[in-house]
């Protein structure tokens, strides 16, 4: 890079190129995904990777996977016709892409529908939780302090089970995805209340003070004053926790939710491939889970630019 | 008239903060609580203010104690601008004016926006009305904060330590606009800015470990403080 470049974009920290630059880094880093993602889907398997699955000698099935691959990708059909197990694969260990695609593709939106529900309901509920650890005494903190730690410190697959096998107990007959969704939101909640309590806390009482100075009910303090300051402060930590409960629902499939790793894991369990399928679905993750990394870095250097940490 | 009377006040780490302080803020004056940092200062402003209780003696506003007065009209009637200023990070100059006019006062939105302008010009910072506070000079927002004040038309204004951002030309230049501003709003000043005070004010009473040395006119107050007499008794 030229000097006078190198001064110019050091003179104006948060140029536009630079700015231009990253965006494009991280949609080719998500584009490469998607297409590492797509040719690990037209690759069939060619015998020797994906291990026979018992009853189906190889050697029996080999041409048919053959029929299978065409030169344009899209076939979906085995050529000797097996049409009637289609659904399942074509036998010899190899299921046709689009099946694939399919299958995972529902499984993944499950995944996503289960993490965008219980991240907003365990948002919603972490303000006020978050307001109450802020205030750091009286028994409404006690109470809801224990609680948050209670949920912080334990297993989120111990309270899945607690939860799905636990509320018929009670008389509560929780489908799989509700106790999942239940669980993974107050999940969600708990870490979360702790990145509000911290962002309110970074808030200087003094703009409370002169809030309340300038006549503003205790509400409009917070509404207008306290919360727009310590909900930029969390932004970054925020995304983290959204990061982690994403990637977190992958165990619900183990109370038998048919999201995208129960999916795989019966694509597997059909193919003996599990690198194949355990890969993508690892990528299908990371697609989503990248970019909001990558965000919640740049809002980071975004608010200490601004040095809304510091007022 | 804002009367302190026989005012104690002890923190919860037993701290006697105030120790039968009495003054008073009459109208039409600049007044001025003068001290050393730790002498009672800001405690005596935090009661007037209505954010501590003194444990005992009584705080009135014109003969009426000042916690019977209900919290928005007692705000409405004395502004505090703290030393930190407290400009809200987040919101031009121009939206932290109008913020409390149109929420406390239900005051129409574009109306208020066009005061807050008028004000800011009157104050001779109208360049800065749509400046965030993070972009704006320690004098700029020093008035900026009074400017915020001002908008709910107080008429007492208590200011902490406001020179602790300027430099001794801007001092002397705030000093005279206070002087200016003085007609229409009643300047409660704390400081331990001598210099200060003694262009600002009109009168004031110098605190010392939580008591009142002096009171009086601020020129018999800073003859004490020179001669000497303060210091002594502060030892």
């Amino acid at each position: 890079m030229p000097p006078e470049m190198a001064s110019e974009n050091h003179a104006s920290p948060p140029s536009s190129r630079r700015r231009l630059w990253r965006t494009c880094g991280w949609l080719a880093t998500v584009a490469a995904g998607v297409a590492l993602a797509a040719a690990v889907l037209t690759t069939q398997p060619v015998g020797a990777d994906g291990g026979p699955p018992q009853g189906a000698p190889p050697g029996a099935t080999r041409p048919a996977t053959r029929a299978t691959t065409q030169p344009n990708g899209a076939a979906t059909q085995p050529a000797d016709g097996a049409v009637a197990r289609e659904s399942v694969g074509n036998g010899d260990g190899g299921i046709s892409p689009a099946v694939v695609a399919r299958k995972l593709g529902k499984g993944f939106a499950i995944t996503l529908l289960v993490a965008a529900a219980s991240l907003t309901i365990g948002f919603f509920l972490s303000v006020p939780v978050g307001v109450v650890l802020n205030r750091n005494r009286g028994i409404a903190y006690y109470i809801t302090r224990s609680f948050v730690d209670f949920i912080r410190g334990t297993p989120v697959l111990v309270q899945l089970y607690f939860v799905y096998f636990g509320s018929p107990v009670i008389g509560l007959h929780l489908a799989p995805i509700t106790s999942a969704i239940a669980t993974l939101s107050i999940n969600a909640m708990a870490y979360m209340a702790e990145v509000v309590r911290s962002g309110l806390m970074s808030v200087d009482r003094g703009q409370m003070l002169a809030g309340r100075a300038l006549g503003l009910s205790r509400w409009d303090v917070f509404r207008r004053i306290v919360w727009p300051q310590a909900f930029r402060i969390a932004i970054p930590p925020l995304m983290n926790s959204v990061v982690a409960l994403i990637k977190d629902t992958a165990l619900i499939s183990i109370i038998s939710v048919v999201e995208v790793v129960h999916t795989a894991k019966s694509l597997v369990s059909i193919t003996y491939e599990p690198m194949k399928y355990y890969f993508i679905v690892a990528l299908m993750f990371f697609v989503v889970t990248f970019p909001l990394m990558k965000l919640a870095g740049r809002l980071e250097e975004r608010i200490r630019q601004k040095g809304y940490a510091h007022d | 008239m804002i009367k302190v009377e026989n005012v104690q006040y002890a923190y919860h780490t037993g701290t006697e903060a105030l120790r039968d302080v009495s003054v008073a803020f009459p109208r039409g004056t600049i007044s001025a609580v003068l001290g050393e940092s730790g002498s009672g200062k800001t405690t005596l402003l935090m009661l007037l203010g209505q954010f501590l209780r003194p444990d005992a003696g009584r705080i009135t506003l014109d003969n009426r104690d000042i916690y019977e007065i209900p919290e928005p009209e007692y705000r409405r009637a004395l502004g505090i601008v703290f030393q930190n200023l407290y400009l809200f990070p987040h919101m031009t100059v121009l939206e932290n004016m109008t913020l409390a006019p149109v929420k406390v006062l239900g005051a129409d939105k574009v109306g208020t926006e066009d005061d807050a302008r008028a004000m800011l010009d009157r104050l001779g910072i109208g360049e800065i009305a749509d400046s965030y506070p993070s972009q704006i000079s320690g004098g700029q927002g020093q008035r900026a904060a009074i400017a915020r004040g001002l908008m709910l038309q107080p008429e007492y204004m208590l200011l902490d330590e406001p020179t602790s951002a300027l430099d001794a030309n801007t001092t002397d230049e705030f000093a005279a606009w206070l002087r200016e501003l003085s007609d229409q709003t009643n300047f409660i000043i704390v400081t331990h800015d001598v210099l200060f005070a003694d262009k600002a004010a009109h009168q004031g009473v110098y605190l010392s470990d939580g008591q009142v040395l002096d009171t009086g006119t601020i020129d018999t107050i800073i003859q004490h403080v020179r001669s000497g007499r303060l210091v002594e008794v502060d030892g």
